[in-house]
């Protein structure tokens, strides 16, 4: 049996895990740096990952029942991301490879979001909205990479959140906090907020400042929470639609942090269910940032024929786009396991 | 018309049969229904706009009255400024419905790479913007393309009368993205062909739009990859 190791490290997770080649996470360790107050300082979550990173290490491999000589190759999610956090995660993951003669692969963050739920859906080509704190992408597959068919022209809705919810005193992370506040909100009804698709693309930005402004004037935080998330999801739900319209894609999978937020897995849920394909909803564990999908990643890149890198010179990319990582190597016919 | 929401949609659609026969739908399109059939007798396409169950009610009833009442004033406006355009006959916002002239004819991303398509749809986006219109879903799948390989826009639901370089930058950078998604290895000399035609008909102006276009797709990137995870 062949396994693969993968190691998360873009911001405030650092995320180690294993996958078997017939499918199976067998570890899936993390340790989520929680910042005492505001958003995250890239020094502190950096400092963070130094600390924890041979622990995590350890359990994970405690946790599957393996040893160093058992693996194949590693995954290392070199971007995009926070800089010193990326050079934690490299330099592990180099280390590692070199001493142990590990198979290194350059993982790209946002495919290893992508690919975890795909396969975890066993759907083999569907439509992927992603949504997470830096990254509001709506894919497909075409031609051998993920092409982004929509997506935000200003901040990512998970920043729209998170950003909502520092200003009205919520701590970080802010999403679950406000999908809490929204369902008390709800029967005080939706209050008009600014609502921006151009074409399959989402702007956050105006809605942004508009809820902060709406809060501020007195409105209760529940009602301003329920129109922000409502007006937002409805925004990402309508692009989502008219991608899947124009890539004509047979199923819809939701992916990244953001997709831990069930008012958003219902909406996207009908929007396929009018259309009738299935829809698959990343489970909250493997929504968010993790080892697995890193790991599944560079499995399917081994399996796929791709040459693993050098450890000598792989290094960490902040800034990267879904559309620039090849995925020719894609695995079709494979569903994940969680052990 | 007394009443909002479904019952009176049913209502309203009993009443107005005579006047309109809906044979067959046509296309079923992210957010309405296209009808083929005929008023009075003549073909006509009838774009209906569904309600959402994803959505708030009241978001749902706004989004598809405004965007009804919006999308037959750009239509009628553009149709004047002699933009090509399906002929807008009869438009009822209570209802989400407009009634078009029925235009035959290919989409163009089926056949994006015939030869001076994409200089031609070029000079129609000039000329609509020239009318103070930006469609906001400028996508190859909005355009159809008649037998005598003539480019009509269709489908302003998303659209704005705007001036502003920031609208118009968006309308030919949504082309320019739909070029790449559909045919990557031919989408940057499309999309010359495409700011070609645009320039012959906005002149000056043009330099202006192209390059906020390419900002715009600067920014998006940026802002994803400034902020945190």
């Amino acid at each position: 049996m062949r396994y693969w190791v993968g190691i998360e490290s873009t911001a405030h997770t650092f995320g180690v895990s294993i996958v078997s080649e017939e499918g199976t996470i067998l570890a899936d360790e993390r340790d989520v740096y929680v910042p005492p107050a505001g958003g995250l300082q890239p020094r502190e979550v950096a400092r963070h990952h130094t600390n924890v990173a041979p622990d995590v290490i350890k359990k994970a491999f405690t946790r599957a029942g393996i040893g160093p000589s058992d693996v194949t190759g590693i995954g290392i999610s070199y971007g995009p991301g926070l800089g010193p956090c990326l050079r934690v995660g490299v330099s592990v993951a180099r280390a590692l490879s070199s001493y142990y003669g590990w198979r290194l692969f350059g993982v790209n963050h946002t495919v290893g979001h992508v690919e975890i739920s795909r396969l975890l859906s066993g759907f083999s080509d569907p439509l992927a909205v992603y949504v997470s704190g830096g990254n509001t992408n709506i894919v497909a597959w075409k031609d051998g990479r993920y092409r982004i068919f929509g997506e935000t022209l200003d901040i990512a809705v998970g920043n729209l959140l998170d950003s909502f919810a520092r200003e009205v005193g919520l701590q970080h992370p802010g999403g679950p906090k406000i999908e809490k506040l929204a369902l008390e909100g709800e029967k005080l009804g939706l209050i008009e907020l600014p609502y921006s698709v151009k074409g399959q693309d989402v702007s956050f930005s105006g809605l942004l400042t508009a809820a902060i402004k709406v809060y501020k004037s007195g409105e209760k935080l529940e009602r301003v929470a329920y129109s922000l998330q409502e007006t937002a999801f409805a925004m990402l739900a309508e692009a989502a639609e008219r991608a899947l319209v124009h890539t004509r894609k047979d199923s819809v999978i939701s992916a990244g942090g953001v997709a831990a937020n069930s008012r958003l897995n219902q909406m996207l849920s009908l929007v396929a269910k009018d259309h009738g394909v299935p829809f698959f909803a990343t489970p909250i564990r493997m929504a968010g940032d993790n080892g697995a999908m890193i790991a599944a990643v560079a499995m399917e890149m081994d399996m796929g024929g791709v040459s693993p890198e050098d450890p000598s010179k792989l290094l960490p990319t902040p800034k990267l786009r879904m559309s620039d990582t090849e995925v020719y190597w894609r695995v079709t016919g494979l569903k994940l396991k969680v052990k | 018309m007394e009443g909002h929401g479904a019952e009176a949609e049913g209502e309203i659609k009993m009443a107005v049969l005579d006047f309109f026969v809906e044979e067959s739908l046509v296309a079923k399109g992210a957010e309405a229904e296209l009808w083929s059939g005929t008023m009075l007798g003549m073909p006509v396409v009838i774009k209906r706009r569904i309600s959402k169950a994803y959505r708030d009610p009241a978001l749902d009833f706004k989004l598809r009255v405004n965007r009804t009442f919006e999308e037959g004033r750009l239509i009628s406006k553009a149709y004047m400024a002699g933009v090509s355009v399906p002929a807008p006959l009869f438009i009822d916002p209570i209802n989400f419905m407009i009634v078009e002239d029925y235009v035959k004819g290919e989409l163009l991303r089926d056949v994006v790479e015939r030869k001076g398509l994409m200089h031609s749809v070029g000079v129609e986006v000039a000329k609509m913007h020239g009318a103070g219109i930006v469609h906001g879903d400028l996508t190859t799948s909005n355009v159809l393309i008649t037998s005598e390989d003539k480019p009509v826009i269709i489908d302003f639901g998303l659209g704005a009368f705007s001036n502003d370089v920031e609208d118009l930058g968006v309308d030919v950078l949504l082309m320019k993205k739909s070029l790449e998604a559909n045919v990557p290895a031919k989408a940057g000399a499309l999309y010359d062909e495409f700011m070609k035609g645009y320039r012959e008909v906005a002149g000056a102006a043009s330099e202006e739009v192209y390059k906020r276009a390419e900002e715009i797709e600067r920014r998006g990137r940026y802002f994803q990859e400034r902020a945190i995870d």
